[in-house]
């Protein structure tokens, strides 16, 4: 009996899944020119593509040179955010034009490797994809433009449900391996020496270049249509371009990588709480481990639209780390009790090693008591997960006249979906203030107790340091997470953004609304530093007549 | 037989022709032309700007019918059609208001491109401006234009085609093609001269004829133009290939051929009229010729400028400054000097390369092409090579000799000298017809449905399993893409057709600009010191603070317009290449059915210039 059930288990389990030779509707991109299909949605994303960048180009580069009273463009930052805005525009109707001709649902997936030309030569098992002539022209002209690898899919890799494609936990540690493999490698050309300028250069648009691409687009006549977009990125890391004599030098070859970021804000971002000074990357990692400490971590972009929403689209960045293989099989299976949808690689986002920092001192209004005494708490915020939720104003009634007038997306943060882990630190010098501080959840020890074991830095002058990690996510842990009203902290977190701590005092049923403004003056902050990032420069530079304009400035 | 019939066609096709017969002064009298004053104050109170607007409006509305089931008549109107009442300096300046790239951008396209305005000019009869003697010819195009639908077949033969042959009949259009035209073997503005070649029994195209000996070429003008077997009315005709000399080359070659070409016309043509239409550089071949020789000026009653460089094109000035600034001891006026000290090259890709490095600052995309040239495969860089050693003529110093007189530095001195009644001493019409591009057209144009529905973007190859899709391909706006990156980014708000900027595509009469917005001091101190302006300066105490400064037109007028009218008809929303032509750039080996066309109305705007010159001449000839 028992061996009949378990026969039958795998039958009825695999009637759930479908084959791709019974189910027409998924499209996959592999390496395969003469596919028709593959045509239609290379033009509706060219399209999109050429379309957000020109009438960028066109809105922010009228006039902005002349002589006569020369115009200004937006800045980088709000470009950005327009030409998705003006993408989103166009492929969204594009995509509608699909689903008016398609019968049934449709599934596309898109996956492949970027490479840069360097790494085709040196890199194993590389096969160009696309016309050799056309492929060669286009290198030609654009020598810079990274060439990319679509994957050949064996049968076992994908599992077809009725709503889709997944890929099989299988081909999912594949592929991990093989990123982990393309992160050392890309790191390794990165960070040795150069011995020429074209070398040195590919081995600056090897980190630049984002390391593989996932997108799949789902349409569905009677239900909703929707696509995703995922791009994953290399670390953070600086060009310091210094040379030996310590002064700016424009030569590539003066160039040093440095892992990692660190930079303090022109203007300090005041909330309603709080004040942020710094934004860093990898800087709790001592200096000589920075450069192995890099190959682990991965940045994630994330795009995510219901077509129904037109107006709408969730961007989500992630800093985190590859996970380890341990971990792979936790976090499949964890993946797969949330909502079905095509994944490829898992983020390890516990970790403070792959999140970006920020670092400030709680502040409110001046001349309060409290405040004299809480403005001495130092303040660090782990960003693990910024989510945004962009919005288009919703006057626009046609897609004609979104057409026409060129709206452009308003950052607006989604709380629930951005995690945080923060760290407060205060110094205590008297046993009686200990013991208060360990009260409200902190851990506290004295000298250079935390320096010497966890690698904190201590506070000067006081007896004792004192620490208390929060994070607005359950997953997190930390040896300095305060038991104490764990979930209502997280809550806190999560909807005060930034650590509202005059209320954790003062009223804890009083949640108050996250301060948007400040919000996005962080978010322009960052995306400020990694404007300013040089690497990051680069890649803009290489752009068809730049996205920064001259007035704007370097 | 055979023989003698081959020897036959050989001498009849050279190109050049033969100087059997020149008009001297002694065999033809001076003519001399006036306007009675009443109607010359007629003529300065109409507005041009409107009618014209009015009368392309109407005709793009009703041809759209015809030509397609998914436009709308209003979407093709507000595709190609710009207007505001307000004079030029005053739309100018209210464009120029936002401090703000994306401000002046929008500015400019509500003031426009303003629906319910453009709306009001399809609607209804022509605006009533007292047409007086040309009511008549108002009424016959009023009946026209109220119809849903243009009529069917040759313009030249429907009723109001015949009205302009009869009312032009004495008139003679003869197109001018601009820069490097001259390597493009259509006609130009074919939408109008096929109808009126078929209409006078000619090739809808004069012939290109490859012979067995010497280079293929053109089928000689004098006997294409031969007399028709109809009544000849209103013609248009036009030089082609090197007829008029390498159109890369000077005024005063392109002039002289000219001359020579019209002196040299059947002997049918001798008493008409002629009207110029220049198209870029044919508008300022067209001034030249006119300021130059007394019998052209005699027979000329109009220049009619399409897209026109009348101040200069800030592009060719870019490429000029930079080649410059490679040796600038020497002033702009020893330009040409400068030119012998370039380093030696042998073809001009070499001097992309070598030459144009800065301008090429501006255009990576084109700078990456040039650096990466010999990556190329081998067909394209032939393809490439041999199209600019075509269009060069092989001789560089020429090229460059050409590109300086499409500059800024060179239209003003020469505007200065000639745009006079001292040299222009017989009553004329220049009359400018500006393009205005919509760069955003390139990437989007055309009805957008709820459900999906629109036309791909003309710049991005559409790929299908047979290749590109080649006719919604514009390899035209494909390399104006390219090349324009940095015009529209120069130009005064971006306002431009990606070649001239729109106030240099005016008339310096109607411009209001003070000339230092265009030019740096030294520029204009090597202006004002020359000893051709000395005596101007000095007798009208223009101080070189006051001439940096004052309205460009205010200096204009100090030297003497009186017989000058000049016309601003307004502009249409066109690049400087889409508002003429149907396809410029052909990619090699694509069947012509299946190339890219240009959607821009080029009939109905031939038909409006038509129309509306014809009632010039009407209230101008009056009694």
């Amino acid at each position: 009996m028992i061996k009949k059930i378990l026969i039958l288990i795998p039958i009825i389990l695999s009637s759930l899944v479908f084959s791709q030779e019974n189910y027409k509707n998924v499209h996959l991109f592999k390496a395969s020119p003469n596919s028709d299909k593959n045509m239609e949605i290379l033009n509706i994303f060219s399209n999109s593509a050429m379309y957000a960048y020109w009438a960028n180009k066109i809105l922010n580069g009228s006039g902005t040179r002349s002589s006569l009273s020369p115009k200004i463009a937006e800045s980088t930052t709000y470009q950005f955010l327009r030409i998705l805005s003006l993408f989103d525009i166009y492929f969204n109707h594009s995509a509608l034009a699909l689903e008016s001709s398609a019968s049934g649902k449709k599934h596309f997936v898109y996956f492949s490797t970027l490479m840069t030309n360097q790494e085709i030569n040196s890199y194993p098992r590389f096969s160009l994809s696309g016309d050799p002539r056309l492929t060669a022209l286009a290198y030609g002209l654009f020598p810079l433009l990274g060439r990319q690898q679509l994957r050949t899919f064996t049968p076992r890799d994908i599992l077809y449900f009725d709503d889709g494609p997944l890929f099989s936990q299988k081909f999912r540690n594949r592929v991990h391996d093989k990123l982990k493999e393309k992160l050392a490698y890309v790191w390794d050309r990165a960070f040795s020496l150069a011995n020429s300028m074209d070398q040195r250069k590919e081995q600056l648009n090897g980190i630049m270049m984002p390391l593989t691409v996932l997108s799949d687009l789902h349409i569905d006549k009677t239900g909703d249509s929707y696509y995703n977009f995922s791009l994953y990125l290399p670390g953070l890391v600086n060009i310091d371009r210094k040379n030996k004599d310590g002064k700016l030098s424009n030569n590539p070859m003066d160039w040093k990588l440095v892992p990692g970021l660190e930079q303090k804000l022109e203007r300090p971002i005041k909330g309603l709480a709080q004040i942020i000074e710094k934004i860093s990357y990898l800087n709790d990692i001592p200096e000589e481990t920075k450069i192995e400490a890099i190959k682990d971590n991965l940045i994630g972009l994330h795009f995510s639209k219901n077509l129904r929403k037109p107006d709408e689209l969730e961007m989500s960045i992630e800093f985190g780390q590859i996970p380890s293989k341990a971990q792979l099989s936790e976090i499949f299976e964890k993946e797969d009790k949330k909502e079905k949808k095509l994944r490829i690689f898992p983020i390890n986002l516990k970790k403070r090693k792959g999140a970006l920092k920020v670092e400030g001192h709680i502040n409110l209004a001046a001349g309060n008591l409290v405040n004299k005494y809480l403005n001495k708490f130092h303040l660090q915020a782990w960003i693990h997960k910024l989510t945004f939720d962009l919005k288009r104003p919703k006057k626009y009634k046609t897609w004609a006249e979104r057409f026409e007038k060129n709206p452009t997306y308003e950052l607006v943060n989604n709380i629930k979906k951005t995690i945080l882990s923060v760290r407060l630190k205060k110094g205590a010098n008297s046993s009686f203030h200990k013991f208060v501080l360990t009260g409200m959840g902190f851990t506290c020890k004295e000298g250079h107790k935390f320096m010497k074991e966890e690698n904190i830095p201590v506070l000067k002058n006081y007896k004792y340091t004192c620490v208390a990690d929060f994070s607005n996510s359950k997953e997190f842990n930390s040896k300095f997470f305060s038991p104490f009203g764990k979930p209502m902290i997280r809550k806190l977190i999560g909807q005060a953004a930034y650590m509202e701590m005059a209320h954790l005092v003062k009223d804890l049923d009083k949640i108050p609304m996250p301060d948007l403004q400040m919000e996005n003056a962080l978010a322009a902050e960052v995306f400020k530093l990694l404007k300013k990032n040089q690497v990051i420069l680069e890649i803009l530079n290489q752009l068809p007549g730049g996205l920064t304009t001259h007035l704007e400035g370097p | 037989m055979k023989i003698i019939f081959i020897l036959f066609i050989l001498f009849s096709c050279s190109n050049k022709p033969s100087p059997t017969r020149t008009i001297s002064s002694t065999e033809v009298p001076r003519q001399f032309f006036s306007i009675k004053a009443k109607n010359k104050e007629k003529l300065k109170e109409m507005d041009w700007k409107l009618l014209f607007t009015e009368i392309f409006a109407k005709h793009v509305a009703q041809d759209s019918f015809n030509s397609s089931a998914t436009y709308s008549k209003f979407l093709k109107v507000k595709e190609s059609v710009y207007y505001n009442e307000e004079k030029f300096e005053n739309i100018f300046n209210q464009i120029m208001e936002p401090i703000t790239s994306i401000g002046v951008f929008e500015k400019r396209e509500k003031l426009l491109s303003n629906k319910k305005t453009l709306k009001k000019l399809i609607k209804g009869k022509l605006t009533n401006q007292d047409f007086k003697q040309a009511e008549s010819f108002v009424n016959s195009l009023n009946s026209q234009l109220k119809k849903d639908t243009g009529p069917i077949g040759n313009y030249f033969e429907t009723r109001l085609g015949q009205k302009v042959m009869k009312t032009l009949k004495n008139s003679v259009f003869i197109v001018l093609p601009g820069f490097g035209n001259h390597v493009i073997q259509e006609m130009l503005l074919p939408e109008l001269v096929d109808e009126i070649n078929e209409y006078y029994g000619r090739n809808h195209t004069r012939p290109f004829i490859k012979t067995l000996f010497g280079d293929a070429q053109f089928l000689d003008y004098r006997n294409y133009y031969k007399r028709p077997n109809r009544k000849h009315q209103f013609d248009v005709i036009q030089p082609m290939g090197k007829e008029m000399g390498t159109t890369t080359s000077l005024h005063e070659i392109n002039g002289k051929d000219l001359k020579l070409w019209i002196d040299n016309l059947p002997d049918h043509y001798a008493s008409k009229k002629i009207v110029f239409l220049g198209y870029s550089k044919g508008a300022t071949v067209a001034s030249h010729i006119v300021s130059t020789y007394s019998d052209i000026r005699d027979r000329t009653r109009a220049i009619i400028s399409l897209g026109g460089p009348l101040q200069g094109s800030n592009n060719a000035e870019n490429i000029i400054r930079n080649i410059y600034d490679l040796n600038p001891s020497t002033g702009r006026y020893e330009f040409n000097e400068s030119l012998e000290n370039l380093p030696k090259t042998s073809s001009i890709v070499d001097l992309t390369q070598n030459l144009l490095k800065n301008y090429l600052k501006d255009y990576p995309i084109l700078a990456s092409l040039a650096k990466n040239i010999q990556n190329l495969p081998p067909s394209f860089r032939k393809i490439l090579q041999d199209y600019l050693d075509q269009a060069t003529g092989g001789d560089l110093k020429d090229l460059l000799g050409g590109l300086y007189e499409e500059g800024q530095f060179y239209m003003l001195d020469w505007n200065l000298k000639n745009l006079n009644d001292q040299h222009f001493d017989r009553p004329i019409a220049l009359f400018n017809l500006s393009f205005m591009a919509n760069l955003k057209d390139f990437i989007q144009r055309g009805p957008i449905t709820e459900s999906g529905g629109k036309l791909p973007p003309e710049i991005v190859p559409q790929v299908t399993m047979g290749g590109i899709n080649t006719s919604r391909f514009s390899a035209d706006f494909f390399f104006q893409t390219l090349a324009s990156l940095s015009v529209f980014e120069k130009s005064p708000g971006g306002l431009t057709d990606t070649q001239v900027a729109w106030n240099d595509s005016k008339f310096p009469l109607l411009d209001h600009l003070p000339l230092k917005i265009s030019f740096n001091d030294n520029e204009l101190k090597d202006i004002y010191e020359n000893n051709s302006f000395k005596v101007f300066f000095q007798k009208n105490k223009i101080s070189f603070k006051r001439f940096r400064s004052m309205p460009r037109k205010d200096l204009y007028k100090m030297k003497g317009i009186k017989g000058m009218h000049f016309i601003d008809l307004g502009e249409v929303r066109g690049t400087h290449w889409s508002s003429i032509f149907r396809q410029v750039l052909r990619i090699p080996g694509v069947p012509e059915y299946s190339t890219h066309i240009h959607s821009f109305p080029h009939k109905s705007m031939f038909k409006s210039l038509i129309e509306t010159y014809a009632i010039y001449q009407i209230i101008r000839d009056g009694e």
